[in-house]
């Protein structure tokens, strides 16, 4: 019977495996291959392995150089995500009914329109001529408009504006997971409203909150479009790179050593995270 | 039994059909069209097509009327399909990677790639609808953001599954053939070939080695353009390229994120001749200058009318087809070209393999007078035919980029070769001096 149910279970979790095996880790695997090839005349990928293609990185300040910069986009627009995100989930929390379902759909329904627009409409608020300008020169805050867009602070706000849902969701299930008895115990033996969120809420959040931080991370670290619509000069991030690495170049081993080295920075954020918060929340089981 | 036999009979015979397929394409040396196996009773001859469904439905009959056994029956359709060639039917139809095959001379389609937008638009509307409506060959278009994103494309796809394409300058014809997708044109078989101006067919020529490879259809040149309510005609013609490094202008400039561009107007504001680039770390240094006063590097045409058009860029280097297009709109767009600007070669180039009759009706086509000239004052794409051969209207005289007299003076064509052999190493370095600046 246990044999069975062993046979059983392993046939079960055939069809996942094959797929991550197929869509996930077959592609990885090609890319991580190709990584220790060469590129050679005319752009011509050089079917021999070698470790030239990784000594070029690794002598190479550059990618590096993009790759600090990009982490620290990804954690200013992620630390900023996650406390406007939290307030809006907790506000979220404490509505019912209706409202709650208005404002559910205020949240999902923007997701509808394609990303590339969305983030297009950031010009026409950040521009020099945008809303915001608009808005500060007609009340004479201003004299000469901001130079707001392909800054920055434009990516960062694009990447804000996308990344809300995935934050907000994440921490209001976390939150809607709190027995709200609790809060009143924690009311009835004398805590505050600040002392009861602080001592008791927070606490019980923090596995959404993380995941919402690991999502946002991921999401943030491999961004493209944004960069490219909001960017100017000065906001090359290490996606962008990647693209003009295997696309403008041609040059497909270099971009694929890329590819495993922010891999591995993911790889590296993702095990932090199992360290300190632990993979059992993603994969918690209700009991029956 | 009767019955099933018969449906296996008449899949031997379709096996039959399809390789009868194979082997014509197979000796005429060409390759398939995609999804050609399927549809290859339209292309056998209808005398054989009835000839083997004559056979088969003999078959068919004498065994259900009883006059073959069934050994018999299943012996004389396989000799009928062996006969066709099924085996090179059989082979294909496993899907036989990386083989050549014949390109049918009577497609019923092909395939054009493009750079999508207005510049498709044009030749869609003007040459590939009327081409189509004329020779019953319908023309499946796709896009490309680059061209490199294209050469990606083809090199990941199977022969035939990309037919014409716009080459956007000299330097991408000169790849294409270094990489061995090039087939040298009967230039006999395009009349209107003879109406080029000789410097433009050498752009090509010189680049592989003598044979035209590719028909140039228009050209392109990057002029500077300029709101001309906010920065006069005087100022621009006066500091000519390094107007692009003004510093009073710091914040109101755009360029685009194009290496060659770039080294290109590098070149020209240290004066160098860009095809004889002497000291390349000048170059790098003015790249390093520009960045400090434009605001935006675009990578797109749409994005460059944006900016100019919106009033946000008040000077950039721009794509003259899109500056001719804003004009048309009413905005308060002026160009100036610089002396020593680079004037490249567009044009139509089959890739190795596919079908050719038709590729040069599209070409004789692009190259009418009709077109060229359409395509000049409704797009804004400066031709390629003797000028002497269009009417000069005011529209046409403001093309920038056209010479009416056909010297092309004052601009340079970009040497293919030169730029071809230090591509790689200076695509490298200009996206790393925008990385460190």
């Amino acid at each position: 019977m246990k044999m069975q149910q062993n046979v059983i279970g392993r046939c079960s979790a055939l069809p996942a495996g094959l797929s991550l095996t197929l869509f996930v880790w077959a592609p990885l695997l090609l890319i991580a291959a190709y990584s220790f090839f060469s590129s050679g005349v005319g752009a011509q990928v050089v079917y021999s392995p070698t470790l030239v293609t990784w000594k070029a990185v690794f002598r190479d300040r550059v990618p590096f150089l993009v790759l600090a910069r990009t982490v620290e986009m990804t954690a200013i627009s992620v630390a900023t995500t996650a406390l406007v995100g939290y307030i809006a989930a907790l506000g979220l929390w404490n509505t019912q009914g209706r409202i709650r379902l208005l404002l559910f759909c205020g949240l999902i329904a923007p997701s509808w329109i394609s990303y590339v627009v969305r983030t297009m409409s950031w010009m026409q608020i950040l521009g020099d001529n945008g809303l915001v300008n608009s808005i500060l020169m007609g009340a004479k805050v201003i004299h000469s408009p901001l130079h707001l867009l392909y800054t920055d602070f434009a990516v960062g706000v694009g990447m804000i504006h996308y990344l809300m849902p995935f934050m907000i969701i994440n921490v209001f299930v976390a939150l809607e997971s709190v027995d709200r008895n609790v809060m009143h115990a924690a009311r009835t033996l004398g805590a505050g409203h600040w002392h009861t969120f602080w001592s008791v809420i927070f606490p019980l959040t923090l596995p959404g909150l993380a995941t919402g931080l690991l999502i946002c991370t991921i999401l943030t670290l491999g961004s493209y479009v944004t960069p490219l619509i909001l960017g100017g000069p000065d906001t090359t991030y290490y996606s962008s790179l990647i693209y003009e690495t295997f696309i403008t170049e041609l040059n497909w081993p270099l971009g694929a050593a890329l590819v495993c080295v922010l891999l591995a920075v993911m790889g590296a954020g993702v095990l932090l995270y199992g360290k300190f918060v632990g993979f059992a929340g993603l994969t918690r089981r209700t009991e029956a | 039994m009767a019955e099933r036999t018969s449906r296996f009979g008449d899949l031997l015979l379709r096996l039959a059909l399809r390789g009868e397929h194979r082997v014509a394409m197979l000796s005429a040396g060409g390759q398939p069209q995609p999804g050609s196996v399927f549809r290859c009773e339209t292309i056998m001859s209808t005398t054989k097509k009835s000839e083997i469904y004559r056979q088969g439905e003999r078959l068919i009959g004498r065994f259900k009327d009883g006059d073959l056994s069934r050994r018999e029956f299943l012996g004389r359709v396989g000799a009928l399909a062996a006969s066709c060639g099924v085996i090179s039917g059989g082979a294909a139809l496993a899907g036989v990677p990386g083989r050549a095959f014949a390109a049918s001379a009577e497609p019923d389609s092909v395939r054009f790639d493009s750079w999508g937008g207005v510049a498709q638009k044009a030749d869609e509307m003007l040459v590939m609808k009327p081409f189509s409506a004329k020779s019953g060959v319908s023309v499946r278009e796709g896009s490309y953001g680059s061209m490199e994103e294209f050469l990606a494309k083809v090199q990941t796809s199977r022969p035939g599954d990309y037919n014409y394409f716009s080459l956007t300058n000299q330097m991408d014809y000169l790849r294409f053939c270094q990489l061995g997708y090039n087939v040298a044109l009967d230039e006999k078989k395009i009349p209107r070939l003879s109406t080029i101006s000789p410097d433009i067919v050498a752009a090509y020529k010189s680049a592989s080695g003598g044979a035209l490879c590719a028909v140039p259809t228009f050209l392109t040149v990057i002029t500077i353009a300029y709101n001309n309510t906010r920065v006069t005609q005087g100022d621009v013609e006066r500091e000519g390229a390094n107007i692009l490094l003004d510093s009073a202008l710091k914040g109101h400039i755009a360029g685009e994120d194009n290496w060659f561009r770039r080294i290109w107007y590098g070149a020209l504001q240290t004066g160098q001749n860009p095809n004889r680039i002497t000291d390349i770390d000048a170059v790098w240094e003015k790249i390093r200058e520009s960045r400090s006063v434009v605001f935006k590097y675009y990578q797109s045409g749409a994005e460059q009318m944006n900016l100019l058009g919106t009033g946000s860029a008040w000077l950039a280097d721009a794509w003259g087809i899109r500056v001719y297009a804003l004009k048309k709109q009413g905005r308060p767009i002026s160009s100036f070209m610089p002396k020593g600007i680079a004037m490249s070669v567009g044009g139509l180039m089959p890739l190795k393999g596919s079908p050719i009759e038709p590729y040069y009706q599209i070409a004789d086509l692009m190259l009418s007078p009709e077109v060229q000239f359409a395509k000049a004052v409704q797009y804004g794409f400066p031709p390629v035919i003797d000028p002497h051969l269009l009417q000069k209207t005011p529209e046409l005289l403001q093309l920038p980029g056209f010479d009416p007299g056909g010297a092309h003076a004052g601009v340079i064509f970009p040497d293919a070769r030169y730029w071809s052999e230090n591509a790689t190493a200076w695509q490298a370095q200009y996206r790393r001096v925008f990385i460190e600046a």
